[in-house]
């Protein structure tokens, strides 16, 4: 890979060409403010905030998109910048249906008087993304408080039709990262841009509500947003109201997965909580039954393991435990659907299972992991009464008190002796990317090499299910 | 300074309809000619010789963009040509179309045979349906003719708004998604429609390529301003007596073409403001009425040569109010990409409306200049980079339009 040499903020660089700014920067340790931008996805530019002095230029350029030169200067930091970064953040804030900038609780709304830490504690203003939204973590950086303009919100409906994915399109910032993840990687195509100018806005297929529209309920778009305008319904108060009553049993499944976002979340070390320590702070809110999502995983790969059996070698092998998935087959590939075998996740197997809880008192199921689609499954399925994901666990936390971290590693509630996982390579849980080939991977059977396909998105689904998947004997869907 | 009919030659002597009517004014001749030098010494030639500048607005060499089309290694290229027309106060190319459509073609034909494209595309201003029938016509008849030997001139309807005229963006609408500017680089030449080099030109650019190519490009290099010879079309209007499209060599004066040309203001009025270059230039005053009408002269004095339109304001004019209609034009006109222009243009309208309705002066000036430092360097775009001039350019030069306001 060609170098090049360029200075940031006076201070002599290498970087590789065709590396953007932002890239160089960051792999110097040189901190530049974006909003827009999200990594894996192509740079659109639209927000403005990371924007740059390069020397010769009439212009700032924005980093996140501009490729670094031979003999470059760049100044991140100048006072030119970052007033116009503030500018622009202000003109955001102006148009931005702001829940937690007027605190009504300390009666304030200016920048000073407000503490992140009390913030994420109260709720009070109750905007989903409170505490982690990267629009207000930008205001507190650039002291944006009092505005010099008018607010002007739209006051467009909140789109609750799912009431799963929810849209508030008041608080919608532009930078389109929805869109982006909707359309290029996840190729359902259901979110895109209407109107202009100021009225420009995220609308689903034909303006319709989201539960009309093309939306497959992956849940993606929720995980990109930067601000509260696409969000997960939460379930913080049944959760807790229920983990408190003398009428319910509650049963919790909890996998690892929530764990790195817990540690973004709590600001730590990637690695620090454990999940024993959770299991703590879920005893500790009232929910007295706590399981690992081990067992769920290792039946719902038992019975993935007999179709493989049943099928390999006679016709391709098709899996998937996604509804998700089948949303998007149902839409875009309905000839296909006889050859897919759709296998319980693992939410489906704890909903089941769960009833092994069940005493005198209601059963109440609660599935507690990351996988984005949950939320939505739930409700749509009612495969359990609630699925809870990293974030809202860590908003429960924040409203009762129940910091993992500083809690005592705790055993699950109970376990089961089960052996390992059939097919493990193939079957063990893995992680949604934004890439846009599937893994391959060969896995012996009978000691031959059988060659498999994972697809860990929806566009990746799209081009096994055109005709790759004939390149493979087994073929695993995720969306 | 009389007026120098290059571009517009065939105006009001031949029916724009008639491709025999044109070919017997010597038309497609020079395509004939075109053909039999090679390609890059044409290209050369253009550049250097006849030093031909775009005349869509930012007066880049045509000669350089084409070669930069031509030396990319590509199957597939394509020629465009900018008939957008959406500049404030502008209406030169629909004169050129309306008068004289193979000139265009005839231009266009030669640019393709230069870079080696196969089809071209002329993307006009939705409203302007009588410049896309013609046109339609036009290219129909050439082939016929033979004289688009194999390529495809395809005519499109514009989709109707201001920044579709900005080239990159023009070309995402011609692939038919929405009308926003993309990133440069690539630059077209390199990556445009669909992703192969295009030459994007204006009509205006065009339409003068066939008399350089027939006439010389010495001959072309020697009139007019050095560094940005030939001639320029003007669109003239505004409170002067007499409006419309002049072409003018580009040593004329704005006093040629504003006093000469358009007669001056009504008798008892006087020249207040000129806004030169189109809806998204500041003002200029009577006192640099001796500026040569060529590209860097007008730089020099701060001004710019634009797309050539002269929009003469006498002191009737409010300057609060005018630049009012400016800034409410950018607001409707904003595409919503990015957010200081979408959000930017509406301020400043809401700022100068302010002003108008009494509000507080210099809380308001405060805002405008705010806006302007972040517009004019964080925006995706010419469109909101230049957004504010206008206001900013009113507010230095006619302080008290906007303070008369206050007291009133
Ligand atoms: C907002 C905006 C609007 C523009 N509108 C037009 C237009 O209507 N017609 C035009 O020829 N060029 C327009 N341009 C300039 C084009 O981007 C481009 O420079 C031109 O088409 C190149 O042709 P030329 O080199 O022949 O001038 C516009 C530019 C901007 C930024
Ligand atoms: S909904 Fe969220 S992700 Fe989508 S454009 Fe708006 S702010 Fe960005
Ligand atoms: S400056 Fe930004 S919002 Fe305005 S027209 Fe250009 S890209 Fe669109
Ligand atoms: S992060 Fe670069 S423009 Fe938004």
């Amino acid at each position: 890979m060609a170098e090049v040499k360029l200075t940031i903020n006076g201070k002599q660089i290498t970087a590789e060409k065709g590396q953007t700014i932002l890239q160089a920067a960051k792999a110097n340790n040189i901190y530049i403010p974006t909003l827009c931008h999200f990594e894996g996805i192509e740079g659109r530019a639209n927000c403005r905030i990371c924007v740059v002095e390069v020397e010769g230029m009439r212009t700032f350029q924005p980093a996140c998109v501009t490729k670094v030169s031979e003999g470059m200067a760049v100044n991140t930091e100048t006072e030119r910048v970052r007033a116009a970064r503030k500018a622009t953040l202000e003109l955001i804030m102006a148009h931005h249906a702001v829940d937690c900038h007027h605190c009504m609780r300390i009666g304030s709304s200016s920048e000073q008087s407000l503490d992140p830490k009390f913030c994420e504690m109260c709720f009070w203003c109750d905007c989903e993304r409170d505490g982690f939204c990267e629009l207000q973590t930008l205001n507190r950086e650039y002291h944006v408080d009092v505005l010099p303009y008018i607010q002007h919100e739209h006051d467009y409906e909140t789109d609750d039709s799912l009431d799963s994915v929810i849209r508030n399109p008041n608080k919608c910032i532009k930078c389109r990262r929805c869109v982006d993840v909707c359309g290029e990687v996840q190729t359902v195509h259901n979110l895109s841009m209407a109107n202009r100018g100021r009225d420009i806005m995220v609308v689903p297929e034909m303006g319709k509500p989201m539960a009309e529209s093309a939306c497959v309920r992956c849940g993606h778009c929720v995980d990109v947003c930067p601000v509260g305008a696409i969000y997960m319904k939460e379930h913080k108060d049944e959760v807790i109201y229920m983990a408190h009553s003398y009428e319910d049993d509650v049963v919790a499944q909890l996998s690892d997965d929530v764990l790195p976002e817990l540690d973004k979340l709590y600001k730590l070390e990637p690695g620090t909580i454990r999940i024993g320590q959770v299991v703590s702070a879920l005893h500790k809110i009232g929910i007295k039954n706590v399981v690992s999502d081990e067992h769920a995983a290792f039946l719902a790969a038992q019975q993935a393991a007999e179709v493989i059996d049943k099928k390999l070698g006679k016709e391709p092998v098709i899996i998937t435990d996604s509804s998700a998935v089948m949303n998007f087959v149902d839409r875009y590939f309905p000839e296909m659907k006889g050859q897919i075998s759709k296998y319980d996740s693992k939410q489906d197997v704890f909903g089941k299972l769960a009833e092994e809880f069940k005493g005198e008192k209601r059963l109440k199921t609660v599935n507690v992991t990351n996988v984005k689609e949950a939320g939505a499954e739930a409700k749509e399925t009612g495969n359990v009464d609630y699925a809870i994901n990293a974030r809202e666990l860590y908003r429960i936390f924040m409203r009762t008190g129940g910091a993992p971290a500083r809690k005592n590693v705790c055993a699950f509630d109970k376990s089961w002796n089960d052996g390992s996982l059939p097919y493990a390579q193939l079957l063990k849980s893995k992680a949604w990317n934004l890439e846009s080939d599937p893994e391959e991977l060969a896995v012996l059977v009978d000691g031959k090499p059988v060659k498999c396909a994972v697809a860990h998105n929806l566009g990746q689904v799209r081009k096994l299910l055109e005709g790759d998947y004939k390149k493979y004997d087994i073929v695993r869907l995720m969306a | 300074m009389k007026e120098v009919r290059i571009t517009l030659r065939n105006a009001g002597k031949i029916n724009p309809e008639s491709i025999e009517d044109y070919i017997k004014a010597g038309g497609y001749e020079a395509l004939k000619k075109a053909k039999t030098i090679d390609r890059k010494a044409l290209i050369d030639d253009i550049e250097g010789a006849s030093k031909l500048r775009g005349r869509g607005g930012a007066g880049f060499k045509t000669g350089l963009k084409w070669s930069g089309a031509y030396g990319v290694d590509s199957d597939v290229k394509y020629v465009v040509c900018n008939a957008d027309e959406g500049e404030p106060g502008t209406f030169k190319d629909r004169t050129i179309i309306e008068n004289d459509p193979h000139t265009l073609i005839e231009g266009m034909l030669i640019c393709a045979y230069c870079i080696q494209a196969k089809e071209c595309f002329i993307y006009v201003r939705g409203e302007y349906t009588h410049c896309i029938e013609l046109l339609r016509k036009a290219a129909a008849d050439a082939e016929d003719k033979g004289f688009t030997d194999g390529v495809k001139v395809n005519v499109v309807g514009g989709a109707g708004s201001y920044v579709c005229g900005e080239e990159t963006t023009l070309l995402t609408s011609l692939e038919g998604y929405r009308g926003e500017p993309r990133l440069k680089p690539p630059f077209p030449t390199v990556a445009g429609y669909l992703g192969k080099p295009t030459v994007v030109n204006n009509v205006e650019t065009f339409a003068t390529v066939p008399v350089i190519v027939d006439k010389g490009s010495d001959w072309f290099g020697s009139i007019g301003a050095p560094e940005y010879p030939g001639t320029k079309l003007f669109s003239l209007s505004g409170d002067v007596k007499n409006k419309g499209v002049v072409e003018l060599p580009t040593d004329a004066t704005l006093r040629d073409l504003v006093e000469g040309f358009g007669g001056g203001v009504r008798e008892g009025h006087k020249i207040k403001a000129i806004q030169m270059g189109g809806g998204s230039c500041g003002f200029i005053t009577e006192k640099e009425l001796d500026t040569p009408l060529d590209f860097e002269s007008m730089r020099a004095i701060g001004a710019s040569l634009g797309s050539g339109a002269v929009l003469v304001l006498d002191e009737t004019h409010n300057m609060a109010e005018f630049v009012k209609g400016t800034s409410h034009f950018f607001a409707h006109e904003s595409c919503g990409k990015c957010s200081p222009c979408r959000e930017g243009t509406s301020r400043l309208e809401e700022a100068v409306e302010d002003i108008l309705n009494g509000g507080d002066l210099n809380k308001n000036v405060a805002l405008i200049n705010k806006l302007n430092d972040v517009m004019s360097m964080s925006c995706f775009c010419p469109l909101g980079q230049g957004a504010c001039t206008p206001v900013v350019s009113a507010l230095k030069l006619f302080p008290e339009d906007f303070k008369a306001k206050k007291e009133a």
